[in-house]
């Protein structure tokens, strides 16, 4: 009967060791979780999808300044990006191939033209670099009108601390207006939306690149159809020797008789 | 800036300036990618090679813009500039519009013509050159947002100049 009683206080004690432990892991969950901007309160504002409150991004103690982007594309390109001192405010969205959260926002992505960046920022893609990432994997599903650039170093340089992950850069300051982790776009929409206000900026009002952007531009196909129907106009047809300077000098000869 | 490299050609811009250094795929390329591969960019028409090219520019660079940026010249302000460098078949570089040897710089402000544009538009000047360097064949053209500004844009553009690379072409493996 003593050892009985023996065995069960010994059990009964290791089963509290393991609560211990649960509750504690918890814990570190849950501050994790708070440090990401993300409020799992029960009587604080109603949920968004995925069980998710809006998340407000969280304040820091002193303005953090940007970092202009310079990587590589999943095309094997290379490319460069102002962010720091440019006239327009930049959205820079951290994402990876593989997170299933970030798969919406791809999906998202590949309709930018409806998407209603706040402030009208531009929007830029970075993903981490070729050490880390597959430019391969990148290729099936980046946006055709995004531009995505491939850099770890940008990563640290914005203290990335998981994905996806969001800033809100003002061009002319190099400030970071706002941060975080969003588990949707319109959660994002949202927690830009309400850092522009708290900073003091209109969402609503587009900066001098957003009343650019929202004039017409042509894709490849359609200006290479324009460019066709000017040069048709003035009787250059395909195959005309002027389309094919074989000198400096005839870049500036008028077309020869035989052209028209 | 960072230093960008690809298809053998290196810039880096100063600060202020973006750019990219990029190859349009060709038809046969496009084909062979595989199934849902998204390709950005016009691609080169059908039996056409393509080669790399260099935008550099002092305001943000669309993702889709013409080779010789036909389409965002409309954006430049009086203070900015415009900087492409088109390459060519390196068979090209034997013929005589590419006669002249070595990547034209530094630049000056006279060098700039209200006619050298390949879009006029009233107030820009442009520059263009045709030459060879290490065996490869390209065109340079600079467009500036305002030619009567050229005194005090020409330096940075010089500046950006002064960083481009040229290597050589590798030949494949036999």
């Amino acid at each position: 009967m003593a050892v009985l009683i023996t065995l069960l206080a010994v059990v009964v004690a290791l089963l509290a060791v393991l609560v211990a432990g649960l509750l504690r892991s918890h814990a570190e969950i849950l501050r994790s979780l708070h440090g990401l901007g993300v409020n799992l309160d029960p009587d604080g504002q109603p949920p968004g999808p995925r069980g998710l409150t809006v998340p407000r991004p969280e304040p820091r103690a002193e303005p953090r300044t940007a970092a202009d982007l310079a990587g590589v594309t999943p095309a094997g390109d290379a490319a460069s990006f102002v962010v720091v001192g440019a006239q327009h405010p930049t959205l820079l969205a951290f994402l990876t191939s593989g997170c299933s959260t970030c798969a919406d926002f791809w999906s998202a992505f590949s309709d930018s033209k409806h998407l209603g960046v706040p402030g009208d920022a531009r929007l830029v893609v970075v993903t981490k670099g070729e050490e880390a990432e597959s430019s391969a994997r990148l290729r099936k599903f980046m946006p055709r009108e995004v531009p995505v650039v491939m850099s770890s170093a940008a990563w640290d340089a914005y203290d990335v601390p998981v994905a996806p992950y969001f800033a809100y850069v003002d061009g002319p300051t190099g400030r970071i207006i706002g941060e975080g982790a969003a588990a949707s776009w319109q959660q994002l929409v949202g927690m830009m939306e309400q850092a522009l206000v708290d900073a003091g900026i209109d969402p609503a009002v587009s900066s001098s690149r957003g009343r650019r952007s929202r004039r017409r531009r042509l894709d490849g196909r359609a200006r290479e159809a324009l460019v066709d129907t000017e040069l048709r106009s003035a009787g250059i047809e395909p195959g005309d020797p002027s389309l094919y300077p074989r000198t400096a000098a005839d870049l500036q000869a008028p077309p020869t008789p035989e052209a028209r | 800036m960072a230093e960008l490299q690809a298809h053998g050609l290196t810039v880096n811009p100063p600060a202020g300036w973006e750019g990219r250094i990029f190859r349009r795929p060709e038809a046969g390329e496009l084909a062979a990618t595989g199934a849902g591969e998204q390709v950005v960019g016009m691609s080169a028409p059908v039996g056409e090679r393509s080669f790399p090219v260099v935008q550099i520019a002092t305001l943000a660079l669309p993702l889709d813009v013409a080779d010789y940026g036909s389409d965002l010249v409309d954006d430049l302000r009086p203070n900015d500039a415009l900087v492409i460098l088109k390459e060519f078949d390196p068979a090209d570089a034997q013929q005589a519009l590419f006669q002249r040897a070595g990547f034209p710089r530094p630049l000056s402000p006279n060098d700039f013509q209200a006619s050298t544009l390949q879009r006029r538009l009233d107030g820009q000047g442009g520059y263009q050159a045709f030459f060879q360097e290490s065996g490869r064949a390209f065109c340079l053209y600079v467009v500036l947002g305002d030619l009567t500004r050229r005194a005090a844009v020409v330096p940075g553009v010089n500046q950006a100049l002064a960083t481009f690379v040229v290597e050589p072409l590798v030949a494949p493996a036999p």
